[in-house]
């Protein structure tokens, strides 16, 4: 394996061992501390733009399977690891991650004293990061006149409608960067599913006369979507019920008002406890997240609060006090991480018959 | 709900050492009491083990020298009145004992409540059809099995669950043995053969032999918050008991899919037996579909909930005795050190443990060395690496107990005998592997013939690959650094470049490399804390840094093995309080996961390390220590150490490699202690043999030796102490006598007082004489506690070895002291 | 033979969906008064009550509903028990949410409603059930429903709550 070098704004230079593409990346560096589930982390469309720290040391142990896919197009810029293994000992498929990275253009580098890393990401604000050759002033330079895109929504949501067919109900999914978990649960409960772009209208959304709306996960900042994103959200939520779900969950926190804001350290992994208020209950989920509500904006005569996270305080789910319409910054479908939010699928279900009756 | 009516219990303990207990059961019992002050309960212990720490750590009015029985337990609550009896930290023997005071009745006649596991779990240990029922209950998947009474219904049961499966004789005591069918010849055959023409009745189960086996360990509070607190992998399949395979945590060959399939399992199975506290579940996987079944329930603590703490950092039994108490997750204070949140995150590694059995085979050769469902290890040591390998081979060299620090060579098997050991496991299974590995067989062939995952193979061929390097290369740099981060030691470099350590050790310190310790902490390096108990890896970050001007480094036993290691465990337990107390900051370090002495809440520092020169030498130029202490005799060890002659070195007891020569028979000695003036008389003590009067197998003492009269006893004295003057014995030094058969006695040897007898010592005379070692030894004795000697010769105290013959399946007449895995204590009256 | 049709999860699940179908009708608590009916209506008004307090910081009172005296298939005598166990409380211009277990004929709907004038003139009347297993007799029906269980009319529903029954589950029984 090659030397290749992992540089940070902060001037920081981590000498590693490259596997994957031997391209030149760059991208805002996060840390995922979820111990399994890097297939599914990896594939996740929320990494658009970041390059992602695994806590865990050991990654690529199982290769790549077709049950983990969260998209098949995979969009992150890069991953950062301890160790990584080049072998693939799962029964349901023989690709390596190595070759799967490849295949994508994603470069990895290991050997990178991650705990470390981890710290250093914790104590600073978020970063940019760069995997390459050298780590020269000229990598620096390059690394810190860099612009990541703000355009991440429009360049992964799908560009038309394409259905996911079941029995069930009629639902729409509104694709932010669609994470296929959302598909599978929905499928678990036989529903019919018709995914459709991010910039759709309510009124392309009531064409299909559906029986409730899902507005998925998704990367980036919820202030870079237009106002017409928000006036869907308040025209469908009044005559639907609506669950959305991280980015998502931005968006309909605010088209009902309130405002969000960047977090200083982005949280990914599922160990944070999460209280439900109506039941003083304590879960855990599968976060990602970047941005948060502002609890302090939140309009108590619109929205209440129902989840809290115990450990940084931060909103993690809303609903609506008119509308059978609700929102969780976590991925109720897992994927990776905990099931114990698989629920809110059925809950969602349950506002779209108790509507329909 | 915090529960107020709760002011005074009863704690279960674990009796004498066993197989598939240690000291992690007297650990968890020592941090529950812990808890229980701090909340205001008053905590009465009940055990007959001699090497407790929590038997000691309560004042002697609320413990009770008892063997755990029924009518002992019921004895002791009727006298003591608790409001609630604690049985998880008793192990099965307390839990069996609370089912029957429950069934019976009596705990509610007497209004007692048992805390730390619920009616319903209670009633599920040991009850496979109670614990089928609650599984199904769960609607989770248990093994498939049924009761035929003929051999068509046998068929229609297999055409559902598939072969291979395993015959069961319905009634226990049938003189017909289970046996694994594989295809219909094997079932038919055995039909037929076995069992009587009218009567075929049987059970018919699927069998699981060769699954993948998975532990989970979760805990519940009472408002339903369940956390899971850690995930083990066995990389040995079904078949071998999972004490006996190989652990690695976290899990390494699991999707995330097949990870929560069985979290969620694990929540649905506490939720229905309505756990409060700690719940260890275990998993058969099968390797080629999505199948998994769940195969055990422990709602109790046991070595995998024990390992669990220690890998993870996760503070368990403190947190479970406030669930047991009514507190919530969210709600418990844990000590300073921790982050308030600690308790309430579910835990997440960034380093990766692994545990290596240890098996008694050396001291008891006559046992079956075949591994398989009966656990038969003794001990166990874990490796804590930032690498699947690195921790691998620091958990594979804290096992051998190879001071030199090279792996044991597997080279003499022939090859029929290594197929052999590979299809049927033995002892030294990793051994075993790497051998296979290095004569080139293929890792599809491994995998077929093991049933374990090939990913372990890449790792272990990734090690080799790494000793090719350091045998190629020597004196490199590169090879060092490589070595390092494959948990290599300086120690093998040394041995295979034959070079003194040091000049490993040289050659990297002159680039500025040195280890880095890291934190085992249960939040991936999210929350600050300032928990204390580290491993070592090569990398960027150092978290540990010097602790004081006035440490001192005990470094401990390691994995447990038969002989007196409980005991020495307990020792250096004590050995790190006494030093605390003297003001000095203590660092341990050890490897036993279930070690007493690694308790977070006894020593200031941990390191999990193996006990080998180069990762003494480590700690020892970081921490700076002005004292080293090293409980047990490591003759090896001491000699390389002794090298460091700015080193202040104390082993305990005194080496005895000294040219004492032990005699061959003995009845009786006198224990003295010896100042460097004065020669203290403590107690005479009966030494009894199994075996004619041989000193080997003295397995059993009692103390004072009342056969002794005043007029010989003074005599003795006498004699003692001008052998005690001709020699340079200090401290607990014990004189050997023989009766001959005319009934005179004569004086036949000295040594240092042992480990296992300087615990009974002071069992028998109350005066804590490690402590008073360690006092000793640091210059702090006051000779004043000889006046506070016990002379009461009313009260004779008794302690008996016990073995691990009937768990091993073997019959041995005569046990000798290195066969002893425990041992019993009791008080009498001299009537 | 039982088969357990709502398990613990999805009961709770059930009662936090009609707390906030609740709020969303009832535009918040205001002027809000929880009549459960005895037995487990009780048990299951007092949940919702509990839940509705954690949302929106205030407490909603909740009267235990006898509505035995009122039952046609009842024989009466004149120790009949009080129709509320809290003698302070008038209903009148409150809104009342009345809270049953199980839905069934509409008959003891109908006997709440005649106890229920003994206590005031509430500005409206909702109810809310766990169970609606069809079979009506009378032109009542649910506002809030946990969940819709078809049923034949010789199965039996067993509505178990933790509080009394040390479990949640509700159960269909063949007769």
């Amino acid at each position: 394996m090659a030397t290749r070098y992992l540089i940070l704004e902060d001037g920081t230079s981590y000498k590693g061992k490259a596997f994957g593409s031997q391209a030149t990346t760059t991208g805002e560096i996060v840390v995922n501390s979820n111990m399994l589930g890097y297939q599914e982390i990896i594939t996740n469309q929320i990494y658009h733009n970041q390059i992602i720290t695994f806590t865990q040391p050991s990654i690529g142990n199982t290769g790549i399977n077709h049950k983990s896919f969260e998209s098949i197009i995979t969009n992150a810029k890069g991953i950062i690891v301890r160790e990584y293994s080049n072998i693939s000992t799962n029964r349901l498929g023989n690709l390596t991650l190595d070759r799967f990275l490849k295949q994508h253009n994603i470069p990895g580098i290991a050997g990178i004293d991650t705990r470390e890393l981890t710290h250093r990401i914790r104590r600073n604000k978020s970063m940019k990061a760069s995997i390459v050759d050298v780590n020269d002033e000229h990598a620096f330079d390059q690394l810190n006149a860099a612009v990541l895109t703000n355009q991440q929504v429009k360049q992964v949501s799908t560009k038309a409608p394409f259905p996911n067919t079941g029995d069930g109900y009629n639902i729409i999914l509104i694709d932010f960067g669609l994470k296929y978990g959302i598909l599978r649960r929905l499928a678990e409960l036989d529903c019919n599913v018709i995914v459709m772009p991010w910039n759709t209208s309510s009124k392309e959304i009531m064409d299909l006369d559906p029986d409730g709306v899902i507005l998925s996960t998704g990367p980036g900042s919820p202030n870079d979507l237009p106002e017409s994103v928000l006036n869907m959200i308040r025209e469908t939520q009044e005559k639907l019920p609506m669950f959305a779900m991280g980015l998502g969950h931005e968006l309909f926190a605010l088209a009902n008002g309130a405002e969000t804001y960047k977090l200083k350290v982005e949280h990914h992994g599922s160990n944070h406890p999460i209280r439900q208020i109506i039941t003083n209950q304590i879960i855990y989920a599968s976060q990602s997240q970047g941005y948060a509500v502002d609890p302090k904006s939140i309009k108590h005569d619109q929205l209440l609060i129902t989840f809290i996270d115990l450990v940084n305080g931060t909103v993690q789910g809303i609903r609506h006090r008119d509308f059978p319409s609700f929102s969780v910054q976590f991925s109720p479908d897992g994927g990776p991480g905990p099931e114990d939010t698989v629920d809110l699928f059925e809950e969602f279900l349950e506002n779209v018959s108790s509507q329909r009756r | 709900m915090f529960n107020n009516e709760i002011k005074k219990v009863l704690i279960l303990g674990s009796g004498p050492s066993s197989i598939g207990n240690e000291t992690e059961l007297d650990s968890a019992a020592f941090q529950m009491m812990v808890a229980l002050k701090k909340n205001g309960i008053k905590a009465l212990i009940m055990d007959n083990n001699p090497f407790s720490l929590t038997m000691t750590e309560i004042q002697s009015a609320n413990t009770f020298v008892k063997e755990i029985n029924l009518k002992n337990v019921l004895e002791v609550i009727k006298k003591s009145k608790p409001d609630a009896i604690i049985p998880t930290v008793g192990g099965l023997r307390a839990i069996h004992i609370t089912q029957e005071l429950m069934n019976q009745g009596i705990l509610r006649d007497l209004n007692v409540k048992v805390l730390g596991i619920s009616e319903s779990a209670l009633k599920t240990v040991n009850d496979s059809n109670r614990m089928k029922t609650v599984i199904q209950q769960s609607d989770e998947p248990c093994i498939p099995s049924k009761i035929v009474n003929n051999e068509s219904e046998a068929f229609d049961v297999v055409r559902q669950i598939g072969f291979p499966v395993i015959i069961k004789p319905i009634n226990q005591k049938d003189s017909v043995k289970r046996k694994v069918c594989k295809n219909t010849d094997e079932l038919s055959y055995f039909l037929e053969n076995t069992f009587d023409e009218q009567n075929k009745k049987c059970i018919v189960e699927k069998s699981v032999v060769g699954f993948k086996q998975i532990e989970m360990v979760g805990i519940r509070d009472e408002n339903g918050t369940k956390i899971l607190v850690n995930g083990l992998e066995n990389v040995d399949a079904v078949g071998v008991h999972s004490g006996d395979s190989i652990v690695v945590s976290p899990i390494q060959t699991l999707t995330d899919i097949e990870y929560q399939n069985l979290r969620t399992a694990t929540f649905k199975i506490m939720e229905n037996l309505d756990i409060v506290g700690v719940c260890h579940l275990q998993f058969a996987l099968s390797a080629k579909d999505n199948l998994y079944f769940i195969t055990k329930i422990n709602p109790l603590v046991n070595q995998s909930t024990a390992f669990s703490a220690r890998a993870t950092g996760y503070p368990l039994v403190y947190t479970c005795t406030n669930l047991m108490l009514g507190k919530q997750l969210n709600e418990i204070q844990l000590p300073e050190k921790y982050n308030h949140l600690t308790a309430v995150m579910e835990p997440s590694l960034d380093h990766i443990v692994v545990k290596i059995p240890i098996w008694p085979f050396e001291n008891i050769p006559q046992a079956s060395q075949r591994l398989n469902t009966v656990m038969k290890s003794v001990g166990s040591t874990i490796g804590v690496g930032r690498t699947v390998e690195e921790a691998m081979l620091k958990a594979l060299r804290s096992s051998q107990f190879s001071p030199r620090d090279v792996l044991p060579s597997m080279k003499n098997l022939d090859n029929d005998e290594l197929i052999n050991r590979l299809i049927h496991p033995q002892s030294n299974r990793l051994l075993v592997l790497i051998e296979a590995i290095r004569r080139g067989y293929q890792v599809d062939d491994l995998e077929e013939l093991t049933k374990i995952n090939q990913f372990y193979f890449y790792k272990l061929k990734k090690l080799l690959d790494v000793e090719k390097l350091i045998v190629n290369h020597p004196m490199e740099l590169n090879t060092i650094e490589h070595a390092h981060q494959f948990g290599f030691g300086d120690g093998m470099m040394a041995e295979t470049w034959n070079i003194p350590i040091q000049k490993v050790r040289d050659i990297y310190h002159q680039y500025n490399e040195y280890p880095t310790y890291k934190s085992i902490e249960s939040s991936a390096g999210e929350l600050e804390q300032n928990i204390e108990s580290f491993y070592s890896s090569f990398e960027k970050e150092n978290e540990s840094h010097k602790e004081s001007q006035k440490t001192a480094l005990v470094i401990g036993r390691g994995g447990n093995k038969l002989g007196p290691n409980t005991a020495a465990d307990y020792y250096t337990a004590e050995v790190l309080i006494q030093l605390h107390k003297l003001g000095y900051k203590t660092v341990i370090m050890n490897n036993n996961p279930n070690a007493l002495s690694l308790s977070p809440q006894i020593s200031d520092k941990q390191y999990i390390e193996p006990i080998q020169l180069g990762d003494i030498l480590n700690i020892i130029e970081l921490e700076e220590p002005v004292r080293v202490f090293v409980p047990g005799n490591r003759h090896f060890l001491m000699k390389q150490l002794k090298k460091y002659t700015e080193l202040n070195v104390q082993i305990l007891p005194p080496d005895q490699d000294t040219g004492v020569i032990l005699p061959k028979n003995v009845s009786y000695a006198l224990n003295f202690f010896v100042t460097n003036d004065t020669n203290y008389f403590i107690s005479s003590e009966k030494l009894i043999s199994n075996l004619n009067n041989d000193l080997d197998h003295v397995t059993n003492y009692e103390m004072p030796y009342i056969g002794l009269d005043y007029y010989q006893l003074t005599k003795n004295i006498k004699e003692a102490s001008a052998h005690i003057d001709q020699s340079n014995w200090i401290g607990l030094v014990q004189i050997l006598f023989n009766e001959k058969d005319n009934g005179e006695s004569e004086y036949v040897g000295i040594r240092p007082l042992r480990l296992t007898e300087t615990i009974f010592l002071s069992k028998a005379t109350g005066i804590n004489w490690i402590r008073e070692l360690v006092k000793f030894y640091t210059k702090r004795f006051d000779s004043k506690i000889i006046d506070k000697l016990n002379t009461n010769q009313n009260r004779i105290t008794t302690m008996r070895a016990t073995f691990p013959f009937k768990q091993l399946n073997i019959h041995i007449d005569h046990g000798n002291s290195s066969q002893e895995i425990g041992a019993k204590l009791k008080f009498r009256l001299n009537e | 033979m039982s088969k357990v049709v709502v398990d613990k999860m999805a009961m709770q699940r059930a009662l936090t969906r009609i707390t906030y179908e609740i709020i969303e009708k009832n535009k918040g608590v205001n002027n809000l008064v929880i009549l459960g009916i005895k037995t487990r209506g009780v048990y299951l008004a007092k949940r919702i009550a509990n839940r509705l307090q954690k949302l929106e910081n205030k407490e909603v009172p909740v009267v235990q509903l006898d509505i035995t005296k009122y039952r046609d298939d009842v024989k009466h005598t004149a120790d009949d028990p009080k129709v509320a166990d809290d003698d302070k409380i008038s209903l009148d211009n409150r809104n009342v949410i009345l809270v049953d277990d199980v839905l069934f004929t509409g008959r003891t709907i109908k006997s709440a409603f005649s106890a229920i004038s003994e206590l005031g003139r509430p500005d409206n009347i909702r109810l809310a059930v766990l169970i609606d297993r069809g079979h009506r007799e009378l032109p009542i029906r649910a506002d809030f429903v946990g969940k819709n269980i078809p049923t034949s009319r010789t199965e039996k529903i067993k509505v178990q709550v933790n509080e009394i029954d040390g479990k949640d589950s509700v159960e269909i029984i063949d007769k």
